[in-house]
């Protein structure tokens, strides 16, 4: 009897303003929250709120059977308190249902993981703090930044009190072995349940595809899928963009329809149920190991670092934030740690730019370059601040 | 195809794009280039006939202050019929460049009822900033709606033709120029291969001094740049009716030690002054296409654009900001010079993207696509 685990990533960074050569030691503002606030707005009107009320009816409506866990991260909080607490009330009437599991992520939606285990652990720590703050829930599960994962990242995940991580089903590790069973890392520290990146896919990327030969796609066709998997799977993981809903797939495509019927289609069938990330690994047995030794994340066909640290300018800026931790005061603490969300690294991705492709969704840039100018002078401001003829700098 | 000018004799762009495109079409069609007066032109790859035997003397249309000299309002509109004189063969298509190509491309249309394009390189209102010199633009009202299609090279241009000449749009067809991405032999001034080696970094300015390509935009923002790297000279190569006003604000803004002027290079000169300059700005108020950005890029030169600039709209890999912003174009020119991995990065792939998008095989074969098309 395959479980169904839904686990939405819910994030929204906090973008920088237009930070120019002549702010640098002028001024010490860097984020735009008018642009923010607008974009919050926007997604909390055509997502958030519709999405959330419909996932507390459907609670209601099956009688808990219908579970879904959120990846929300602190900045995103952080700014729902600021402009929108309305929503993080909605978050916590529907922990009140008990059908809702939030899982750990890193506080800024950084790349730490890969740069400092010391800024990592504080991040995670932050996020857990707030979980257990705002909804009264321990974490046990643990998803990094973008589903980065990489095997010596599971000692110190799990000494940070997790008992399991998500990362992607990539299909080269797996070979030929599916991802709807639990596994464990080499060291057996982590549980790790693998996203299945067909299904997956099926709802956030193709669902209104019209070029997709399965489309349009119907609750109940996509019951049957899951449905096919009975007797070989035991946990169906569809980690998704909670964006999707309403605002990478519009309302007029049908998604909410979707969303509304997929319960009922999928507990009309007698082997398909609805899980929590912990629910499952307490539920079913490991069947394997999975490893890798290089970060792999679910990003783009690759599934690598390449969208974040991909170019010369983004390993640079990366390199030299990093480098800043240990000058870092206490009181600019939150400001370099808001720098480190990656989607400022995402905006100067240059891979299949030329094509105009993807990676335009919710960008405040023209292009990569212009993203690396408006990041690097504020790192040049912000190196200035942090050193110690900060007074003069203040006094400004 | 009706021409005006051709290389070296040419006064701008419209020559040299007229070059490469005839010589491509004549690899795939027969094909046919006239100009009004006789030039020493010899080692062309293509037929060409004069339509008149004088010498041409006075300086072309690019010139003009506040008249039009009559007699190249003369010769405008008595093209066609000299064509006749010396061409009585009759072709399948019209080809045209341009307003001062208008009168003959109607006149032989007329007489051998084929089908005639006009090849839009740039509109009067583009060229003076909607400040049209009225004779120009009315003859540019009359024979654009006469032309069966409209060829210009950039969706800018397209705009323009829609909005303020009332073409319909569905005889417009954009094509845009295509580029020989060769390099050429290059003169290194000693004075600039100096000031390099003392450290300063050259900031280059390609075209006309006129209102349309914006240089006293680029002259304003040259204080703020100063402030950041002192050791910054803004090469400006070109003349135009703006120069003396030019030096005069470099003055008034006190950066003339940071500015040269050069006057109108062409070949060697110019490319040497491309190879040893570290950014090329283009902050036209008004370009429909414009070559200079993409000769920039193929002297391995990082080129920012105005968002009014052409070949910003095809390449994805361009940092653009608004002619008029100084601040932001300021801010761009400090950050490309200053941060070299980015500076790099932008080159490379500006450079890869412009490659793969412009070349004049892929503007012909599109061009006879398009012939064909409308021959049926």
């Amino acid at each position: 009897m395959p479980s169904i685990v839904f686990y939405f990533k819910v994030h929204q960074p906090e973008r920088l303003k237009h930070y120019t050569v002549f702010d640098i030691g002028e001024n010490p503002h860097y984020f735009d929250d008018e642009r923010n606030k607008f974009y919050l707005d926007r997604i909390v009107r055509k997502c958030y709120f519709p999405t959330l009320n419909l996932i507390y009816d459907l609670i209601q409506k099956t009688k808990g059977k219908f579970k879904v866990s959120f990846g929300a991260t602190g900045i995103l909080f952080d700014q729902l308190k600021k402009w929108h607490p309305e929503i993080i009330e909605l978050f916590k009437k529907l922990n009140q249902t008990g059908c809702v599991e939030f899982v750990g992520e890193t506080y800024y939606h950084s790349l730490s993981s890969l740069y400092s285990i010391k800024d990592f652990q504080e991040q995670v720590l932050l996020h857990k703090n707030l979980i257990k703050k705002l909804f009264n829930q321990e974490a046990k599960v643990f998803a990094n930044t973008e589903l980065i994962y990489f095997d010596d990242l599971t000692q110190i995940v799990k000494n940070l009190g997790f008992e399991a991580i998500l990362t992607e089903g990539v299909p080269w590790i797996l070979e030929w072995r599916s991802s709807n069973f639990i596994y464990e890392d080499p060291e057996k520290n982590l549980k790790i349940l693998l996203r299945n990146y067909k299904l997956s896919d099926d709802i956030s990327f193709r669902f209104s595809a019209r070029w997709w030969e399965e489309w349009p796609l119907t609750a109940d066709k996509f019951a049957t899928w899951l449905e096919a998997h009975n007797g070989n799977g035991e946990v169906i993981n569809l980690f998704i963009d909670f964006e999707t809903f309403g605002e990478h797939q519009w309302e007029e495509t049908g998604i909410f329809e979707f969303l509304k019927s997929l319960p009922f289609e999928v507990l009309k069938r007698k082997d398909l149920e609805f899980a929590l990330p912990s629910e499952v690994i307490e539920k079913y047995p490991v069947r394997g190991i999975f490893s890798s030794k290089k970060p792999i994340t679910w990003a783009d066909t690759e599934r690598d670092l390449t969208a974040w640290l991909g170019n010369e300018m983004q390993k640079e800026c990366a390199e030299i934030l990093y480098s800043l931790e240990k000058d870092v005061p206490f009181y600019l603490k939150e400001v370099w740690r808001k720098l480190q969300t990656a989607d400022h690294f995402y905006y100067m991705c240059t891979k299949w730019f030329a094509d105009g492709d993807v990676h335009k969704y919710f960008n405040p840039y023209d292009n990569p370059y212009d993203a690396y100018l408006n990041f690097r002078n504020a790192l040049e401001d912000f190196k200035l601040r942090i050193k110690p003829n900060v007074k003069i700098y203040l006094r400004n | 195809m009706i021409g005006w000018e051709l290389p070296p004799f040419n006064s701008g762009g419209l020559g040299v794009a007229c070059f490469h495109l005839a010589k491509e079409l004549n690899k795939r069609i027969d094909l046919t280039f006239t100009l009004p007066y006789k030039l020493p032109i010899n080692s062309v790859p293509f037929k060409v006939i004069f339509a008149s035997d004088f010498i041409k003397k006075f300086s072309g249309y690019l010139e003009r202050r506040y008249f039009i000299d009559p007699k190249l309002y003369d010769l405008v509109f008595s093209y066609g019929l000299r064509i006749l004189a010396v061409y009585d063969e009759k072709p399948d298509i019209l080809h045209g460049h341009d307003w001062f190509s208008g009168p003959a491309v109607s006149f032989l249309k007329e007489y051998f009822n084929v089908p005639s394009f006009l090849h839009i390189h740039s509109t009067e209102i583009e060229r003076t900033g909607n400040n049209p010199y009225p004779i120009i633009f009315q003859i540019e009202k009359e024979y654009f709606a006469k032309a069966d299609y409209l060829l210009p090279v950039s969706d800018l241009t397209r705009e323009v033709l829609i909005k303020i000449y009332h073409i319909p749009e569905e005889k417009i067809f954009v094509l845009p120029n295509g580029f020989e991405w060769l390099k050429n032999d290059a003169h290194l001034s000693n004075y600039l291969l100096n000031l390099k080696k003392e450290g300063w970094q050259i900031v280059l300015f390609v075209g006309r001094l006129t209102l349309q390509k914006g240089p006293d935009y680029l002259l304003r923002a040259i204080p703020l740049v100063k402030k950041f790297l002192p050791q910054t000279k803004f090469v400006f190569v070109g003349s135009g009716d703006m120069f003396p006003g030019l030096v005069k604000l470099s003055y008034e803004l006190g950066v003339q030690d940071n500015v040269i002027f050069t006057n109108f290079l062409r070949e060697e000169k110019l490319y040497g002054i491309y190879s040893l300059a570290d950014l090329l700005v283009v902050p036209s108020v008004a370009d429909p296409f414009g070559l200079v950005p993409l000769e920039g890029l193929n002297y391995d030169i990082p080129v920012i654009v105005s968002k009014t600039t052409g070949v910003g709209y095809y390449l994805n890999n361009m940092m653009r900001f608004d002619f008029w912003d100084i601040r932001e174009m300021a801010n761009k020119i400090i950050g490309i010079l200053k941060y070299q991995k980015m500076r790099n990065l932008y080159l490379f792939n500006s450079k890869i993207e412009a490659q793969q998008k412009f070349s004049w095989s892929k503007t012909a074969e599109k061009l006879i696509n398009l012939y064909q098309k409308c021959l049926q």
